[in-house]
């Protein structure tokens, strides 16, 4: 039997047994908005660490991270150092999210902002902002799924069927088991993408260099300057200093902000749940270790890579390995595509819905569900179209969306930690912050200093934010108690953490 | 009391952490040598701050249940923790 048809019925067998767990994941959950978006509110610890870390890790980390290492060396440490960073003032911020959702209902970030800021605009805005930043990031994923399939199979299977075949698994459990469905998959495939880059990270440099120490020492020969800070950039090129902290700065401002992450604060069963998440995600961030060990594997045995993406399925393919580790590669890095593209698309559905065009238009429970699973389809559909599509702006639309998304931080700390912000004090600094990020981004020649656009956003923004919440008259005590009050509320069962 | 002096220590532990990442502390560690177990040193920084990070959110978590469970014990419930 040839080795493709080997490693496709492997990744058959495995498409099978995730579609066999999504299907099985909703059969206890109500049939209720809460239940489909939210998980009735009742996931649990082991759930909650895999959905966040799986959720967070996707076919980048398993695709691009060894690319990076290969192509710009310890530039991509960068990727290593903000993880936890990002996630810390989720210990503080998820379990209040999560309370105040639980008292007022809430279900997306939108509706968590507008209930301290009322108001359909912002809704809109935020709706808006989302699916910009959330259908590159799904289209990233499924292309990322088809690059694999493709490779591995050696072309038998195109990357549009690859793509169709792995994203039809994943809207058909997400269509019938809607959050349920994402979480019980992304513990799967978390631990599937844990054992085996942290097996492919370890036996590569062996295989190849008789050991991590060896390997490096190798490429200290050789590439001296791959191994020293900030790395080069995609050019080849020295990277800046400034370029580099500020990517770490904005990256961990915008971690939690993204709206797929936000959003599973309304899935834990309760507070505790969530600050365990946060304490245990460290070791999740420890996956990138041997994934960065992949793509140094490859610098002295794989010559000037055109796109460097493709360095873990072509080291892979040219090592010579067995089979049968080539399959569970393939099972490795489908989970890491799928279990942050099935999160992508269920959000970017809810958003569409609950936020763009719940606030404007009366729709009953039931249609609100069905209107979700069609914004699925649809959303799924218009990323496959991209994704199969060559277009590259889309990474670059991808990386700056982060200091987009970064600009959701403010509003959030506003409506937990100040009273004296107002719904328009709100609207403008966002939509001041946004813009700014954007100018500079796509006019790189004004900026003042060499950071990423995010950081002057978010400059512009907060001073915006304030001057026009002063101007505006303060908002009633009620509408600010359910948030900054919240440790008095009788309904809430541990104390806040905030002082 | 202790509550109050652990919250404090976490924050500067953080604070401390996105200083030594960014530049100018990372500065100091650019370079691969000396390698540390077997990882460049500008790898193995990083790394040591996640562990770091880690242990104080453990050290954190530890003490807030803790004070939690004997200010707040009465206050009620917190639901099964088994998953």
């Amino acid at each position: 039997m040839p080795q493709w048809v080997v490693i496709s019925t492997m990744i058959i067998a495995y498409l099978g047994l995730t579609l066999w767990v999504g299907l099985r994941a909703g059969r206890n959950t109500s049939s209720t908005v809460d239940g489909f978006v939210a998980g009735d509110r009742n996931f649990g610890f082991l759930v909650m660490y895999f959905v966040t870390g799986a959720t967070v890790f996707s076919a980048f980390a398993f695709l691009g991270g060894p690319g990076w290492a290969y192509s710009r060396g310890a530039a991509a440490f960068y990727i290593l150092s903000y993880g936890v960073l990002g996630m810390v003032p989720w210990y503080v911020i998820g379990p209040k999210v999560a309370r105040i959702g639980r008292q007022l209902g809430h279900v997306t970030q939108a509706q968590f902002l507008t209930g301290r800021f009322p108001s359909r605009v912002l809704s809109l805005l935020i709706a808006l902002i989302s699916i910009a930043a959330l259908i590159p990031y799904i289209t990233l994923q499924i292309r990322g799924a088809g690059i694999v399939i493709e490779a591995v199979t050696e072309g038998h299977v195109p990357l549009w069927v690859g793509a169709a075949v792995a994203y039809g698994i994943v809207m058909i459990y997400v269509l019938v088991s809607g959050v349920a469905a994402v979480g019980w998959t992304n513990t799967l495939q978390g631990v599937f993408m844990i054992a085996i880059a942290w097996a492919l990270g370890l036996y590569l440099p062996y295989a190849l260099y008789g050991g991590i120490g060896p390997m490096f020492e190798a490429i200290l020969v050789a590439r001296p300057e791959l191994l020293q800070l900030p790395g080069l950039t995609a050019g080849g090129e020295p990277w800046n200093w400034a370029g580099y902290s500020s990517a770490i700065l904005i990256s961990a401002i915008g971690l939690t902000m993204w709206p797929h992450l936000f959003m599973k604060a309304f899935t834990a069963r309760d507070e505790r749940i969530i600050r365990r998440t946060v304490v245990w995600f460290p070791t999740f961030q420890l996956f990138l270790v041997p994934v960065f060990l992949i793509g140094f594997a490859g610098v002295l045995f794989v010559d000037e890579l055109a796109r460097p993406d493709f360095i873990l399925p072509h080291l892979i393919l040219n090592v010579d390995l067995p089979v049968f580790v080539v399959g569970l590669f393939c099972a490795g890095a489908l989970s890491a595509s799928m279990s942050t593209g099935d999160a992508l698309m269920h959000a970017t559905a809810s958003v569409a819905v609950e936020d763009g065009i719940g606030p404007f238009i009366d729709m009953t429970e039931t249609q609100q569900r069905m209107m979700i699973r069609l914004m699925i389809v649809v959303s799924g559909a218009i990323a496959f179209f991209f994704a199969i599509s060559e277009s590259v702006s889309l990474v670059v639309l991808l990386l700056t969306s982060y200091g987009i998304i970064a600009q959701l931080a403010p509003a959030v700390i506003a409506a937990l930690f100040w009273r004296r912000a107002t719904t328009a004090g709100v609207i403008a600094g966002l939509l001041a912050g946004s813009a700014t990020a954007l100018v500079f981004f796509f006019q790189p020649g004004l900026k003042p200093l060499d950071l990423h656009e995010g950081v002057f956003g978010i400059a512009i923004h907060v001073p915006v934010l304030m001057l026009v919440s002063w101007l505006t008259s303060a908002q009633p005590a009620s509408r600010v108690e359910p948030y900054i009050k919240s440790k008095a509320s009788p309904t809430s069962g541990l104390p806040a953490v905030s002082e | 009391m202790k509550r109050f002096w652990i919250r404090r220590l976490a924050i500067a532990v953080f604070s401390i952490n996105l200083l030594a990442i960014t530049w100018p502390i990372a500065y100091l560690v650019r370079t691969a040598e000396p390698l540390i177990f077997g990882l460049p040193l500008s790898m193995a920084w990083p790394i040591l701050w996640i562990v770091l990070g880690w242990v104080t959110l453990l050290m954190l978590d530890y003490f807030e249940e803790r004070e939690h469970d004997s200010t707040n014990g009465q206050e009620s419930h917190s639901p099964e923790r088994i998953d």
